[in-house]
């Protein structure tokens, strides 16, 4: 009998969930507000989980609905692991939300978002009433919007809200413990004598304190930075007069006809440095995550930690201690060692809006995501994004809070110098990676690490290159139907005509990648397909 | 008697009035009939423009297989449309997913077809262009040879049309960028540079100019380098750059050449062009400081 009635509770209780949970989706599906009002609703996935951004776009939504009371905005935030899958699989099945982060550029996104050039010339009108009111939208944007312009596709897609930059972190309270002072180090030799100083305090208080916090995320931040200070001089060198840029292409052209090696007194200058940084960290950081080295900062055990803005409030949200923000230090013109390979500090003036958004192709409520699209590129938003999450703002005139200043891009800056393990390719950064213990730890030399990687290294540069050369020819014949279609709409239409124009010198420049790859290819002795 | 040769008459008249109104009203049901046949022609010929049209928008936004779709869908078209939906068909195959060599040859055949009769006038340009660029960049391995034929058949047969013209920058890439001795480069810089007075249309002088200024750059150890590159450089200036990414970077590079030639008027003309124009470039301070540099006579 008894169990029989617990048995009628269960099927009561489910049955109730049931029918909860049907009346929820009958009100969701039918527009209804908890007031009986007919409501529409707009939602937004993202996946910037970190303490901070999500709650800064709780509150863009709220301040959304409070102007438009028939509306609900509801942010979706989504682990980031999963995003991408997640994404595709809600963009294929035409379930996307109508507002979702993106960061992928490639090409087939025409099929499931909507292009926003036709808002980027006009007024945004919720900057009504601000010094931007008459100013297009793409010049509201600190980047003039090139964050949200798709270079192949000749489209704005996106509305970034943000950006980012690599930092030093300092635990300031610890800082004062060991030196008496929260002075920060403005240059590398400032930089070493302070972890110097920590490695001594550590020993003498026998504390488990390292200066710097690494793992395999965070370290090649600081390691990658300075390496790239000790070849600008070597670069500049090597440089054929042309456009300055960074010219993976060329690096390689140049490497194999023996321009450089790691040899070369810059390069062995740059794998030292390195390897100096990395005796400051925690044995075994290379083995090491993100979170571990995060972890090391904030208990206290270790007084600097490299990384993004995009850390910074998580930081803060978890720590008691003061926390100090400075760019990477690079050496000094003074320096006896490292001066001679070494213009000066790495510019940043690049820096693009990022963190974007693009409304799908089949929003359930295309006008109103629209529209809030348009009130998070607003002034208004922007501050309450930069306010409440602590990151970089993307509209110009938003005041950043003395806490975001730090970040903000440095432009007084030199171009980087060619770093062997950036931008060639994934079978380059990988041996550099699996080599990387060679060079940091306390057995290690920068000799083992030049001994293990050189003999490897031309045929990932080979291997990399004929990757790049693939890709290239990707795009080539993927614009090639564009080309067609744009030459041909453009023989009538003013405004296609334009677009056809820059996708002409896009194509030009595509080309002159291919066969500058190929020919290097071949001089190599290396078959072109 | 008189009164049956009147009645007759009347009857003749009555009988011819009603042959006329009979024909008239024919005449007026055949052109009403005509009229609105060919209002349905008409419209029937708007549907079928506005599907073109719809199907070269959607080419153009990289909707390849939709796009394909609909020109497959159109076939059997009148005239130059039917040529036209020939042409999108072709190009539209060439990137058509999966893309498959079945696809590619499909698209050469059409656009053999099509480029082989001069008469097709527009549609010939573009099919001879788009075949060209098969045999250069779809077909595996690349049959270069034969693109260069059809690029330098385009330039003969059709000066100044601008796609024609575009095969100019095409054949500098062919030509130049290939494993051979300087002797033989030499050469060939110079067969190219004599295509220059052939073309016309400010993009394809554009698109030739920028593409041998920069391999003056890439083969520095040609005579004169330098200076050939600032050369073709300004001229791709003078045509208009309209592109962003590439203005700066022709601007930097007109400014660094000049700077080692010693025309430094030249070089800190371009170089305050950059810094006033992309404040926001990464090469900005490094520009700054060479303007500064060349100022103070350094």
């Amino acid at each position: 009998m008894r169990e029989k009635i617990l048995n009628g509770i269960g099927f009561g209780l489910l049955a109730v969930c049931f029918v909860v949970a049907l009346g929820r989706i009958v009100v969701m599906k039918l527009g209804f507000s908890h007031e009986g009002q007919r409501q529409v609703t707009v939602r937004i996935a993202h996946w910037q989980l970190e303490n901070g951004p999500k709650e800064a776009f709780d509150k863009i939504a709220q301040e959304y609905m409070h102007l438009h009371p028939g509306v609900k905005v509801e942010p979706l935030p989504i682990p980031e692991k999963i995003y991408p899958n997640w994404a595709l699989t809600q963009l294929i099945g035409e379930t996307a939300p109508d507002i979702i982060q993106v960061r992928t550029w490639d090409n087939t996104l025409t099929r499931f978002f909507v292009p926003l050039s036709e808002l980027v010339d006009k007024p945004n009108p919720y900057n009504k009433g601000t010094d931007l009111e008459a100013v297009p939208l793409r010049q509201t944007f600190f980047d003039g919007m090139e964050g949200g312009y798709h270079p192949l596709l000749l489209e704005y897609y996106w509305v970034p809200v943000s950006a980012s930059s690599v930092r030093l972190f300092y635990n300031l309270d610890l800082l004062e413990e060991i030196t008496g002072s929260r002075q920060l180090p403005a240059t590398y030799e400032e930089f070493v004598a302070l972890c110097e100083e920590i490695a001594r305090y550590a020993k003498a208080e026998r504390l488990p304190l390292v200066p710097i916090a690494g793992s395999s995320y965070n370290a090649p931040f600081l390691m990658k930075g300075l390496f790239s200070s000790q070849t600008q001089r070597l670069s500049e060198q090597l440089s054929d007069l042309g456009t300055l840029a960074d010219d993976p292409i060329g690096r390689i052209s140049d490497w194999l006809e023996g321009r450089w090696s790691f040899e070369t007194e810059a390069v062995r200058s740059g794998l030292t440095l390195m390897r100096e940084t990395g005796q400051y960290m925690q044995p075994g950081f290379i083995q090491m995550m993100r979170d571990d080295a995060t972890l090391l900062f904030v208990q206290r055990r270790a007084v600097i930690i490299c990384t993004g803005s995009w850390d910074a409030t998580s930081i803060r949200h978890q720590v008691r201690f003061r926390v100090g923000v400075t760019p990477i230090p690079y050496p000094s013109a003074e320096n006896p060692k490292y001066a001679k390979f070494t213009l000066g500090a790495l510019s940043e003036a690049g820096t693009n809006a990022a963190v974007s958004f693009g409304l799908t192709r089949k929003a359930p409520n295309a006008e109103v995501a629209r529209d809030f699209l348009l009130f998070l590129a607003s002034r208004q938003a922007s501050q309450i994004w930069t306010d409440v999450s602590g990151w970089i703002p993307a509209i110009v005139g938003t005041r950043p809070s003395s806490e975001v200043q730090p970040f903000l891009p440095v432009s007084d800056g030199y171009l980087a110098g060619l770093n062997p393990s950036v931008g060639n390719g994934p079978d380059t950064t990988r041996l550099f990676n699996t080599s990387l213990h060679l060079l940091v730890n306390p057995m290690g030399s920068v000799d083992s690490f030049i001994q293990t990687v050189k003999n490897r290294y031309p045929d990932t540069l080979i291997s990399d290159l004929r990757r790049n050369l693939r890709a290239n020819v990707d795009l080539i014949q993927r614009g090639d139907t564009q080309l067609a279609a744009l030459g041909w709409i453009a023989r009538e239409k003013k405004e296609a005509a334009h677009r056809l124009d820059i996708f002409l010198q896009a194509d030009s420049a595509n080309q002159r990648q291919y066969y500058r790859a190929r020919l290097t290819l071949e001089k190599a002795g290396q078959p072109t397909q | 008697m008189k009164r049956n040769e009147r009645h007759m008459g009347l009857l003749r008249i009555s009988r011819a009035t009603e042959f006329i109104a009979g024909q008239m009203a024919a005449s007026v049901i055949v052109c009403t009939v005509l009229m609105i046949g060919a209002a349905h022609a008409g419209e029937s010929y708007k549907a079928e423009r506005a599907e073109l049209d719809a199907a070269w928008l959607e080419a153009s936004s990289f909707l390849v297989s939709e796009a394909n779709r609909r020109f497959v869908a159109a076939k059997g078209l009148m005239g130059t449309d039917e040529l036209e939906r020939e042409l999108g068909d072709a190009v539209t195959l060439l990137n058509v997913q999966p893309r498959t060599r079945g696809n590619i040859e499909k698209a050469r055949i059409k656009l053999e077809r099509l480029s082989g009769n001069r008469d097709n006038g527009e549609i010939a340009i573009f099919a001879t262009y788009f075949l060209a660029r098969l045999h250069e960049m779809h077909a595996q391995p690349p049959r270069l040879k034969d693109a260069r034929t059809l690029y330098h058949r385009l330039l003969e047969e059709y000066p100044g049309n601008p796609i024609a013209d575009r095969s100019a920058s095409s054949l500098v890439l062919i030509d130049l960028y290939e494993n051979i001795s300087s002797e033989e480069r030499a050469r060939r810089f110079a067969a190219l540079e004599s295509l220059a007075p052939r073309l016309q249309s400010p993009s394809g002088k554009r698109d030739y100019h920028l593409n041998l200024g920069n391999a003056y750059i890439q083969f520095s150890e040609m005579e004169r380098s330098r200076a050939r590159a600032i050369f073709h450089l300004l001229t791709a200036e003078k045509e208009g750059i309209t592109r962003w990414q590439t203005e700066a970077a022709t601007w930097v590079s007109i400014g660094e050449l000049a700077r080692v030639e010693g025309r430094n008027e030249l070089a800190a003309e371009y170089y305050k062009k950059f810094l006033a124009k992309y404040p926001r470039d990464n090469r900005h301070y490094t520009i700054k400081k060479r303007l500064e540099a060349l100022s103070s006579g350094d």
